[in-house]
């Protein structure tokens, strides 16, 4: 996959990100913010789906708790930007850890129901808690300026510098995805979603691994939901809602799983579909649904999966 | 006497894994004919291959003339094929009678009643609401041959029926098996061991690494210690 | 005094009202080609499921170069040099013959980073080359697993467990499914291994466990019935009964 024609495409695609702001309006440039925070959770789930083979129902508790975490510690503690989205990061781990603890112990359907026992359990507390929470009204949020030595740059009132920030943070955990699937940890985990039992024939104990799958995915999810509450300057419990951890899902079926790009192709489809079909269409996501059944059925490797197949095909 | 079950160079594989290299064989009208082999040569596969649980890729079934090799396996028990699988599996969590009932695989086909289901297998009659998991080995055994037989089939596939039961009870089944062959219906009958089924076999097969490798009537056999040990003990 | 390397004592798998393994007392030395053969229901699989650690004994112990390994984990046992190959072939479909022999390797390193790039670590490579050259199948390396001929799948059954670098290697009816000449073949195959590795094989083709091994275990309903050579076990009449059922 690694060939020129990928590479060139993937610069271009770069390129024009890069000089987005130039040329693009601001409604798009915070549509397409908001796509490549939501592409850093799509990437995330990726890995523990499409790499590592476990299907996690209750994701957006990560993305969720990556947001809450964010927003709550600028509102109470003032925290500054930087610890902000760190906290966000290092708290979706824990949680992750948490519930990855007893999740990988499980495999299959129960692994499923594990995810999205605990999913359903925050999503409820949050309503409990809905003076700190917000509940679904959400709470506002005022970004803290972005300081970098003796230069302090405003995030919350500059879009441009907003959008700046959140493509060099996701394109940097783009690349440490890109080096980790590549690694031998990388390897093993899509070993382990190859054949597990083998696996652990062969001396590797794949709890832990899944587990460390588990809580990187987690992790980073959480640093998408502070990326997606930082550009829209809100945060809601809709985000720990089961529907988005099936958006997710639905990205990274539709764009094709295990390829890391899939998704994160999905979220773009389908963030753009939401916005301009649902202006004319309000029953949208019975389209989506419909959409869905149709992948699953024909096209189950999802549209690059499907490229990459033609590509390999052509090379014959 | 006409031929009820053909198999004409058989070839299944598991996945491909090549079980059968080429059966053939051949079971006539009211013949108890047997296939003996040590494990994994093929013998539960025929079976399978003739029900259609594991179809054949290659050769031919024919069934009173008629070609089933690829038919929907669902459709074969309803031809007059009954079939007792190894290990039993009757329903456990199905009451005797439940069990029985399920062996009426066609509406339109004449069954027996109970009352001839019992002279068979008296011990039957008592255990008649009670599950099938709490029956012994041997009454489970019982059941299955039972279930194979409400159907009226003419020809019944048994696949180890005598496996992991005790002397007498082995004694039993094999008796009953003589008493349904002499109503008339034919049986094809997998085994490992020779000394179970010399009494009343018609004709014996031995199998070896997928293909038939022997065959002859159990007075033959019998004599021929050399063919015994090289097929189904250990001599090379 | 040759060395026992794998060794059960009392051994006893007991299922509900099963007894599928009976107090076996069992050595494998070390540099002989040992085989395990018994008509159904011996107990042979548990046996193998037992030392291997995917499955949990009810009585008895299990030791590995002296260590005991009765109740560890599978993936603890393989570290300790013991590797298994499966009746049901069970290697990674998804992934290249070369990748499948990799990961094996990989297992023997004591850290797995997330920071080197896989392909380019030399060790792996080299040993991963080995392996597939052993077995011929150095050409089809960049062949998906799945794609693979049955035999070649079976050899890369083998090909994972050589992989590990074991003391000890398992061998689970490497020959199922297979014609009588690919039968010889493999049987071959496994003896040019065994004079580099102990090997501990479990068949039904007479033909390949007699041809091959050193040392015969026979096993009837989970107990050990008769062990010697392959000529003393086609002459004794025990054993004959056992399988002939008189």
């Amino acid at each position: 996959m690694m060939t020129r024609r990928f590479w060139f495409l993937f610069f271009l695609v770069f390129l024009i990100l890069l000089s987005l702001p130039l040329w693009g309006s601001s409604f798009y440039m915070f549509l397409v913010t908001e796509i490549i925070a939501l592409s850093l959770f799509a990437m995330s789930f990726d890995l523990i789906y499409g790499f590592t083979g476990m299907l996690s129902l209750g994701h957006a508790t990560f993305f969720g708790a990556g947001s809450y975490i964010f927003t709550l510690s600028i509102i109470y503690w003032q925290a500054n930007l930087w610890v902000a989205l760190l906290l966000a990061i290092n708290g979706s781990a824990i949680i992750a850890w948490v519930i990855g603890f007893f999740a990988v112990r499980a495999r299959g359907t129960n692994f499923i129901v594990i995810t999205i026992i605990f999913s359903l359990v925050i999503f409820y507390l949050s309503f409990y808690y809905k003076s700190i929470t917000g509940g679904d009204d959400g709470l506002p949020l005022k970004v803290p300026d972005l300081v970098l030595g003796f230069l302090s740059i405003s995030i919350h009132d500059n879009p441009m510098a907003n959008y700046y920030l959140v493509l060099a943070v996701v394109s940097l955990c783009y690349l440490f995805y890109w080096r980790l699937i590549v690694s031998p940890m990388g390897r093993l985990f899509v070993a382990i979603k190859s054949n597990e039992e083998r696996t652990q024939y062969i001396g590797f104990n794949t709890l832990k691994y899944r587990l460390i799958s588990f809580v990187i995915s987690g992790a980073f999810s959480g640093l998408s939901g502070a990326l997606c509450s930082m550009t829209t300057h809100y945060t809601n419990n809709k985000l720990l809602h089961w529907t988005t951890s099936v958006d997710v899902v639905v990205w990274t079926i539709v764009g094709g799983a295990g390829t890391l790009i899939g998704p994160v192709m999905g979220a773009c489809i389908f963030t753009f579909f939401r916005e301009f079909i649902s202006f004319h269409f309000k029953q949208y996501p019975i389209v989506i649904g419909m959409v869905l059944i149709f992948f699953i059925i024909f096209i189950p490797q999802g549209i690059l999966g499907y490229l990459l197949g033609l590509i390999r095909r052509e090379r014959k | 006497m006409d031929s009820i079950l053909n198999l004409q160079e058989i070839h299944t594989f598991y996945g491909k894994s090549h079980i059968l290299h080429g059966i053939t064989l051949e079971v006539h009208e009211k013949e108890i004919v047997c296939l003996l082999g040590r494990n994994g040569v093929g013998k539960t596969t025929t079976l399978k291959s003739i029900m259609g649980l594991t179809p054949a890729k290659r050769g031919n079934i024919l069934f009173q003339g008629e070609n089933i090799t690829r038919i929907p396996n669902y459709l074969i028990p309803r031809l007059g094929i009954g079939y007792v699988p190894q290990g039993r599996h009757i329903f456990p969590d199905l009451t005797v009678r439940e069990n029985l009932k399920i062996g009426i695989v066609d509406n339109k086909v004449q069954v027996k009643t109970y009352e001839e289901i019992f002279s068979y297998f008296p011990i039957l009659r008592e255990r008649l609401n009670q599950f099938g998991g709490t029956l012994s080995g041997g009454e489970q055994q019982m059941l299955a041959l039972a279930r194979a037989l409400v159907p009226n089939p003419k020809l019944i596939l048994l696949d180890e029926p005598s496996e992991g039961l005790m002397p007498r009870m082995v004694k039993l089944v094999v008796e009953i098996i003589q008493k349904i062959n002499h109503t008339g219906v034919s049986i094809l009958w997998v085994d490992q061991k020779l000394v179970t089924v010399t009494e009343v076999s018609h004709r014996i097969h031995l199998i070896s690494k997928g293909r038939v490798e022997y065959q002859g009537t159990p007075g033959e056999l019998v004599e021929n210690r050399e063919i015994q040990l090289r097929y189904l003990g250990v001599k090379v | 005094m040759a060395e026992c390397l794998l060794e059960t004592r009392l051994l006893t798998k007991r299922f509900k009202g099963v007894v599928a393994v009976d107090r076996v007392d069992f050595q494998l030395m070390k540099g002989k080609l040992h085989a395990i053969i018994g008509p159904n229901g011996a107990g042979k699989t548990t046996f193998f499921n037992l030392v291997t650690g995917g499955l949990s004994s009810t009585e008895g112990h299990i030791f590995f170069q002296n260590e005991e390994i009765t109740h560890l984990p599978s993936h603890e046992i393989s570290k300790r040099g013991v590797a298994r190959t499966f009746q049901i072939t069970s290697i990674f479909r998804d992934l290249t013959t070369k990748e499948n022999i990799w990961i094996g390797a990989l297992s023997r390193k004591r850290f797995v980073g997330p920071f080197s790039e896989a392909s380019r670590i030399f060790d792996l490579r080299s040993k991963t080359e080995e392996i597939m050259v052993l077995l011929n199948l150095q050409d089809k390396q960049s062949v998906v697993a799945e794609n693979l001929s049955h035999g070649d799948q079976r050899l890369l059954e083998i090909g994972i467990g050589l992989s590990t670098e074991p003391q000890v290697l398992l061998l689970d009816e490497p020959t199922a499914g297979m014609s009588a000449e690919e039968s010889t073949r493999t049987a071959e195959r496994i003896k040019k291994l065994s004079e580099k590795i102990t090997i501990l094989i479990i068949e039904h083709d007479m033909d390949v466990v007699m041809g091959i091994a050193d040392l015969i275990t026979v096993f009837d309903q989970g107990r050990v019935i008769a062990e010697g050579s392959p000529t003393e076990i086609q002459d004794n009449p025990t054993v004959q009964e056992v399988y002939l059922g008189t």
